[in-house]
């Protein structure tokens, strides 16, 4: 036998192997796993209590849908987030736009789908304030949501654009979330703030007016529900046609009213694209 | 309780009293005391936890969803350093542990709300293991196990049992030495008056209680020495009244008698004695039972006995056998209830022996009355009062129109009836009766009346005779008693021996009324048989006379007959018309007489004949005579119905006599009618068989239906109808031989119906007809 012939014995006996192993795995796959229930990890971008008021109606209706339990986890922050989903510790999850990105780019997790509604950040600074324009926030701070938040990011290209430099010309205060950046600007303790345009629409009359608007950023996608690479085909048309029917469901109504996403529509490549320059930037953020 | 049971002194008792009563109250506190506190530590408890857990929820719920371990081990740091949570472990919503902390102890995890029943459950165990869900807005996001310190529950309880035993311990033995002082101090005096009261209970109502102190007890003291003083003359007057009842009952002319509550006698009087003839002591207990006649003895026993066992009232009538005499006595007994027991009887007896006499006597005389005979009479009534007085002879005389003598009606020797003699009063003490109208000799009769050889020779030693008075208040004799022993004074005042003789005089009168009855009615009867003799051979004379007579005369009649025939068949030519009416005129009176002379003479012998017995048909024989008239006249059409088998046992000549008479007149008296209609049956008219016989003929007025029978009475004149008048008086005279009776129903112009029926022995063929 030449060597070539055992070479090619040799691949094919790999690849028999291979192919057996996977076959087993499997197998293995959807016996316990059918039962195990599954984990939908939710962006800490809303307080635990919060996020369990908003997307118990989602997971509610997933599991009648499923016929699988859903546990509804999430982090203290977006970063253990970010490096929990990335780790692969939630079977689906919501997560922002540009996380999603990153983890389809570099882990290689499945799309499912995202809110209707596009994302968009509004400037805002108390009322009598001097600044009127982005550039106006030299030697000022800026309150954020947070470090990693994409709204973050979009802010400090903003910045840029406009020829100052975050961090130097305008003091950024991560305030760990939306309400918390305006929360800022009300009390005093920020010059401006961003937040996402749904936060400032949700203020009370009394604290919108004692704060006004002096710009916002451009639209950008919704975040996002993402799967995991290793979750069964058939499992993940299942979530997927669900999620797409969920508007349908009185549950849905219930959630679409709440977070006022519209629908749920699936990620298109195009989303996935204008995320990419900002997901580029995690690495060094997450350093 | 035997401690209570009077053995012990009060002072032991009221000490084992107060002590158990101590120990149970104590023992009831430390537990109640024990229980209430478990309850309110265990509520407490409980609700802590139902306090903290929310919270210790709350905390966690956020870091166990955002699986932040160490927010979630500080938390449970803080919660462990409490002291109270000895373990805690955290799991995830699938159940896996994210943090566990503190000591674990192998246990059953259960629900938190199981704490209180847990703890109840297993008091010595020191840790409650409970698994509590950890939820966000109801939406489990995770679960925590915990074990609970509970050991502070059982050493509270077990500190609190310990010092509550040992407090009530040290008041027992307070109480103890405390009770043992006053029970000291108190009795004391109580032990004096028990014994004041022993013996004043021993019948010392002059003894008094020595204590003088000035407490309650001294206050009892006092207070009995003044009941003392009180029932000590109470008893006094008490003793003296005792013996003012005891005197009138000793003299009382009623027997009296007291029993226990057992019904035995305990006490009689002496007139009780004097009716028994029992001593008194031989009466105590059941020993008056001895006295009754051994007739009566077991029927008052029984009913005494059940007196006594239903607490009722006694009565009854007995007698006594006193001395060898009855005595009768009438017996009441009440019970004496005292807070409803029975205590005792109280009876009384009283002596109804004459009372019992007098009855037997109405008894006696009632019998007498029944008695069918004079002789009967006299003889039970000198028996009865024999026995009624107890002696050995009793007679009943009758004085005789003399006024001297005696006839002995009826005797009794107290063994048989001895024959009635007749005697003369003198030297016999009869004579003494009559003359006094009552007479008592109570001893030697015989010496006395030497020459009476009766009284010599059955030693008579005693004698007693009243008068027997008629309605007219005349003597018509004596009833005398006599005995070979001494007789009693009382018979003297005995009312009953009057009564008798009372009840002799009327059965005398009776009978010497009925005596007078029954000769005349002998005397009327000889008349009447006399009389009658007489009647029935002047009878019998007269009918031979008018049978000779009528036999006589046919012989001239058919001469007168014969020849007026000859002289209008012979000389009709020479003699006128008138003459010939003449003629014809004799020639029909003659054949009436003829006539009649044939009806007198079957009348006459109706009386004359023996009739000879036999069955009849009385069917048959009416269709025959039927049969005759219609043969004779041939041009009549009359309907006829004769119901068949009518019988009689009787004479047939005599029946013939009956049918053939009634028949004839039915067919004469409807011979004017064109429907004529005859009709021979039998109905029943009282339950009796008659027989009938109807025509629809002229009838006749119902006025002189009562002349219809007699002879030569017609309601029809000659010239309208034929007849002698004799026809139903023979057959009224033939149904009277027969023992029956004849009647008859009619109405003018439409008919008559004659009814006749023969005695029951001659109906007795028609009687068995018809029942077949």
């Amino acid at each position: 036998m030449s060597l070539l012939q055992k070479t090619q014995n040799y691949l094919l006996f790999l690849g028999v192997f291979c192919l057996l192993m996977t076959a087993r795995q499997a197998v293995c796959a959807v016996g316990p796993e059918a039962d195990r229930p599954l984990r939908l990890g939710l962006l800490p971008y809303l307080s635990s209590q919060k996020l369990i008021a908003t997307y118990a109606p989602l997971a509610n209706f997933l599991e009648q849908r499923l016929g699988r339990k859903i546990l509804l986890v999430t982090a203290p922050d977006f970063a253990s987030y970010f490096r929990r989903s990335t780790q692969g510790r939630y079977d689906i999850y919501f997560t922002a736009p540009h996380f999603a990105a990153y983890a389809e780019m570099n882990y290689r997790h499945r799309r499912l789908v995202r809110p209707k509604r596009n994302l968009r950040g509004t400037f805002v600074v108390p009322v009598g304030s001097e600044i009127s324009q982005i550039e106006d926030m030299r030697g000022k701070t800026l309150a954020t949501p947070d470090n990693l938040a994409v709204l973050t990011i979009v802010a400090e290209n903003m910045l840029q654009e406009h020829g100052l430099v975050p961090g130097h010309s305008v003091f950024i205060h991560y305030a760990a979330s939306h309400n918390n950046a305006i929360a800022t600007v009300l009390e005093g303790r920020s010059d401006a703030a961003i937040a996402l345009s749904a936060f400032y629409d949700r203020l009370d009359e009394a604290r919108q007016a004692r704060v006004k608007v002096v710009s916002m950023t451009p639209a950008i996608p919704h975040a996002m529900f993402m799967a995991l690479p290793a979750m069964q085909p058939e499992l993940y048309r299942l979530i997927l046609a669900a999620m797409l029917d969920f508007s349908k469901s009185e549950e849905g109504r219930v959630f679409f009213d709440v977070t006022a996403f519209i629908n749920f529509v699936e990620i298109s490549d195009t989303d996935m694209s204008q995320m990419k320059p900002f997901a580029q930037k995690i690495d060094e953020r997450v350093r | 309780m035997g401690w209570f049971s009077g053995k012990r002194s009060i002072r032991v008792q009221l000490l084992l009293a107060a002590m158990f009563i101590e120990v149970v109250m104590l023992s009831v506190l430390v537990w109640n005391g024990q229980r209430l506190t478990s309850h309110y530590l265990l509520v407490e408890t409980q609700l802590h936890v139902s306090e903290v857990i929310p919270l210790v929820n709350a905390a966690v719920a956020g870091p166990v969803m955002q699986e932040d371990l160490s927010t979630l081990n500080e938390l449970v740091e803080d919660i462990l350093s409490g002291g109270q949570i000895r373990y805690i472990e955290i799991q995830d919503a699938s159940g896996e542990t994210l943090l566990s902390k503190g000591q674990l102890q192998e246990a059953e995890w259960m629900k938190r709300d199981n704490l209180t029943q847990y703890l109840r459950e297993n008091k010595n165990s020191d840790r409650f293991s409970f698994r509590e869900s950890i939820t966000i807005k109801g939406r489990v996001v995770g679960y925590f196990n915990m074990q609970l310190d509970v050991s502070l529950i059982n050493a509270a309880l077990q500190d609190q049992f310990t010092q509550s035993v040992g407090i009530a311990s040290a008041e027992v033995v307070l109480t103890l030495i405390f009770l043992l002082l006053t029970g000291y101090a108190l009795t004391r005096n109580l032990a004096t008056l028990s014994s004041s009261v022993r013996q004043v209970a021993a019948g010392d109502f002059s003894h008094r209680v020595s204590i003088g102190s000035n407490d309650e007890i001294g206050d009892v003291a006092r207070a009995i020495n003044h009941l003392l003083s009180e029932v000590e003359k109470s008893h006094g007057r008490i003793v003296s009244q005792n013996e003012e009842i005891s005197r009138l009952t000793r003299f009382s002319p009623v027997g009296i008698f007291q029993t226990d509550a057992r019904g035995l006698c305990v006490y009689v009087n002496q007139r009780w004695v004097e009716l028994t003839g029992l001593p008194a002591e031989q009466a105590m207990g059941n020993g008056w039972s001895k006295a009754i006649h051994p007739e009566d003895v077991q029927n008052v026993l029984s009913s005494w006995e059940q007196a006594v066992a239903t607490l009722g009232v006694y009565q009854g009538e007995f007698r006594f056998c006193c001395n060898h005499q009855e005595k009768w006595v009438s017996v009441r007994a009440e019970p004496l209830m005292e807070q409803g027991r029975l205590v005792s009887y109280y009876g009384s007896m009283t002596d109804i022996t004459a009372r019992k006499r007098t009855d037997n006597i109405m008894q006696v005389l009632a019998k007498g009355v029944h008695q069918q005979s004079y002789d009967a009479f006299l003889r039970a009534t000198v028996k009865h009062l024999a026995g009624l007085y107890g002696v050995k002879y009793a007679f009943i005389g009758a004085l005789q129109e003399d006024g001297q003598h005696i006839d002995i009606k009826a005797i009794w020797d107290g063994e048989k009836y001895l024959d009635d003699v007749t005697y003369h009063l003198d030297g016999t003490p009869c004579r003494q009766v009559i003359d006094n109208r009552k007479s008592l000799i109570e001893l030697s009769v015989w010496r006395n009346f030497p020459e009476d050889q009766f009284l010599a020779e059955q030693g008579v030693e005693s004698y007693f005779g009243t008068v027997i008075l008629s309605s007219s208040d005349k003597v018509m004799g004596l009833i005398s008693l006599m005995d070979t022993r001494p007789m009693s004074r009382d018979i003297w005042n005995d009312p009953a021996l009057d009564v008798f003789a009372t009840r002799v005089a009327v059965e005398m009168e009776r009978y010497s009324t009925l005596q007078q009855l029954e000769e005349h009615q002998r005397h009327l009867e000889d008349l009447v048989r006399v009389r009658t003799s007489r009647m029935e051979q002047l009878n019998a004379e007269l009918e031979s006379f008018c049978y000779s007579v009528s036999h006589d005369l046919r012989a001239p009649l058919r001469s007168i007959n014969g020849f007026t025939r000859a002289l209008l068949e012979d000389y009709s030519a020479v003699i006128d018309e008138q003459g010939v009416d003449y003629l014809s005129r004799v020639y029909r009176g003659a054949n009436r007489m003829s006539d009649l002379i044939d009806a007198l003479l079957e009348l006459s012998r109706v009386t004359r004949t023996e009739p000879v017995s036999e069955t009849i048909d009385l069917s048959v024989l009416a269709q025959e005579i039927l049969d005759d008239l219609q043969v004779q006249q041939p041009e009549r059409h009359v309907s006829i119905r004769v119901q068949p088998g009518l019988a009689v046992v009787a004479d047939r000549r005599f029946m013939k006599i009956i049918l053939a008479n009634l028949l004839e007149n039915a067919w004469k008296y409807t011979s004017r009618k064109d429907d004529a209609k005859i009709e021979v049956g039998v109905v029943r008219i009282d339950a009796e068989d008659v027989f009938f016989i109807r025509d629809n003929g002229v009838g006749f007025d119902m006025r002189y239906a009562s002349k219809l029978f007699e002879a030569f009475q017609r309601l029809h004149l000659v010239d309208e109808f034929e007849g002698t008048g004799i026809g139903l008086a023979t057959v009224h005279k033939v149904i009277q031989q027969y023992g029956g009776r004849i009647w008859a129903d009619a109405t003018p112009g439409k008919g008559a119906t004659f009814y006749f029926k023969l005695a029951s022995e001659n109906m007795a063929p028609m009687r068995l007809m018809r029942e077949c």
